[in-house]
């Protein structure tokens, strides 16, 4: 768990402080105010207690113990960032959610290098199936993703959009209804730098 | 009041046996939109306190409390549910979070979800009607004095700028409909 932490607080280092070597100073400091590595981490521990809890089948009173030690701490974790991640989405290790927060993500998988926006949804909670996340994915803020579909490797969601369909990989979607912007588009100056205004630099990318 | 608030609890307490007391907490913890709008009945019920007669005896005291409540599910929570709203029974608030609810009627048996906004940003403007049993996905927005009817549906990330008819499903934005006769009591 300790290094797939560390994958995670590294892509956010790269983002906050790009080309600045990580020292475990500089981490910690990242880890102590960052909103976002909070509420990873905290799912990171919600989830192994989750799959504990499934994987005993019945009710084990050490399980729900801990889990009740840790409820007042991810509740402040969800409030402060108005965030909600569900227990059993699986996160790969090396991904990166906004510090901006009112990010509620129920994705049942999420590849590594992923970066989620500010007020972004993944997931509805009615429906069977949720939404499978590819690598290197780039989400924009007030994104809306949900159904059984699945986003490919390197995909791009500009801001606002709201999918409800499987989309390949490298492509760029927008709007509502989500329609495809580019193909083939390389979105690893998106994941790596906050700043960047995504709609200019997609176009004048290509 | 009391009604009201009894028809919120068992909106969120989705279970076929019926609603203890013992359960109360529980749901309480659980559902910060519960809270909100525990919250705004509250106020909603000071305010009809002041138009009685000797009613601000009572709605005095009981002011400053409210507002520390008021401000604390807006700020920590981030659910805005002005007192200018007018709420039915039994509304359901998903999640938390950006979700703000100004001068505008909300039929029974709605839901509404993160990030969604109901009414005019400009105070005096007339605000939304929306009937019952409407579901309201996140992020959608409904700022114009639209009338959304019974049983509609109104597709996540939405902005609905016409009026909705019954049981209409609306997707994108702007809003269209996709669907007449559209049936969503499975989820609402």
């Amino acid at each position: 768990m300790a290094h797939k932490l560390a994958q995670d607080i590294d892509i956010a280092h790269r983002r906050r402080w790009p080309g600045r070597r990580a020292t475990s100073a500089s981490r910690l400091w990242l880890l102590a105010n960052s909103a976002g590595s909070w509420l990873l981490l905290m799912h990171r521990a919600a989830h192994w207690l989750h799959a504990r809890r499934a994987a005993s089948g019945r009710p084990v009173w050490g399980w729900t113990l801990l889990a009740i030690a840790l409820a007042p701490t991810k509740w402040a974790i969800q409030i402060s960032a108005k965030s909600d991640i569900a227990n059993d989405s699986n996160i790969d290790p090396g991904v990166c959610f906004s510090d901006q927060g009112h990010i509620i993500f129920g994705a049942e998988t999420t590849g590594a290098g992923t970066v989620i926006g500010p007020r972004v949804t993944v997931g509805m909670g009615l429906d069977a199936r949720r939404p499978a996340i590819g690598r290197n994915v780039w989400i924009g803020a007030d994104c809306v993703v949900y159904g059984a579909i699945s986003i490919g490797d390197g995909a791009t969601l500009l801001p606002g959009t709201v999918l409800t369909k499987s989309i390949p990989a490298r492509v760029v979607m927008q709007g509502n209804p989500a329609r495809v912007l580019r193909r083939d588009f390389d979105n690893a100056a998106l994941r790596e730098q906050p700043e960047l205004d995504a709609l200019r630099h997609v176009l004048e990318a290509t | 009041m009391f009604e009201h608030i009894s028809a919120d609890f068992l909106r969120v307490h989705r279970r076929p046996q019926p609603l203890r007391y013992a359960d109360i907490p529980l749901l309480l913890w659980r559902n910060h939109g519960l809270q909100a709008l525990l919250v705004y009945r509250f106020g909603r019920w000071l305010g009809r306190q002041r138009t009685r007669p000797l009613g601000w005896a009572v709605a005095m005291p009981l002011q400053p409390l409210w507002r520390i409540l008021h401000a604390w599910i807006r700020h920590v929570y981030g659910i805005t549910l002005e007192q200018s709203a007018e709420i039915s029974p039994g509304l359901y608030i998903g999640h938390l979070g950006g979700i703000v609810v100004r001068r505008c009627r909300i039929g029974a048996n709605c839901a509404i979800s993160q990030q969604v906004e109901l009414g005019p940003r400009d105070a005096t403007a007339s605000g939304p009607v929306i009937g019952r049993n409407v579901w309201i996905g996140s992020h959608a927005k409904i700022r114009a004095a639209v009338t959304i009817g019974d049983g509609a549906t109104i597709g996540a990330g939405s902005l609905v700028t016409q009026d909705i008819p019954d049981h209409c499903l609306v997707l994108g934005s702007p809003g269209r409909i996709a669907q007449r006769g559209y049936d969503n009591s499975a989820f609402l």
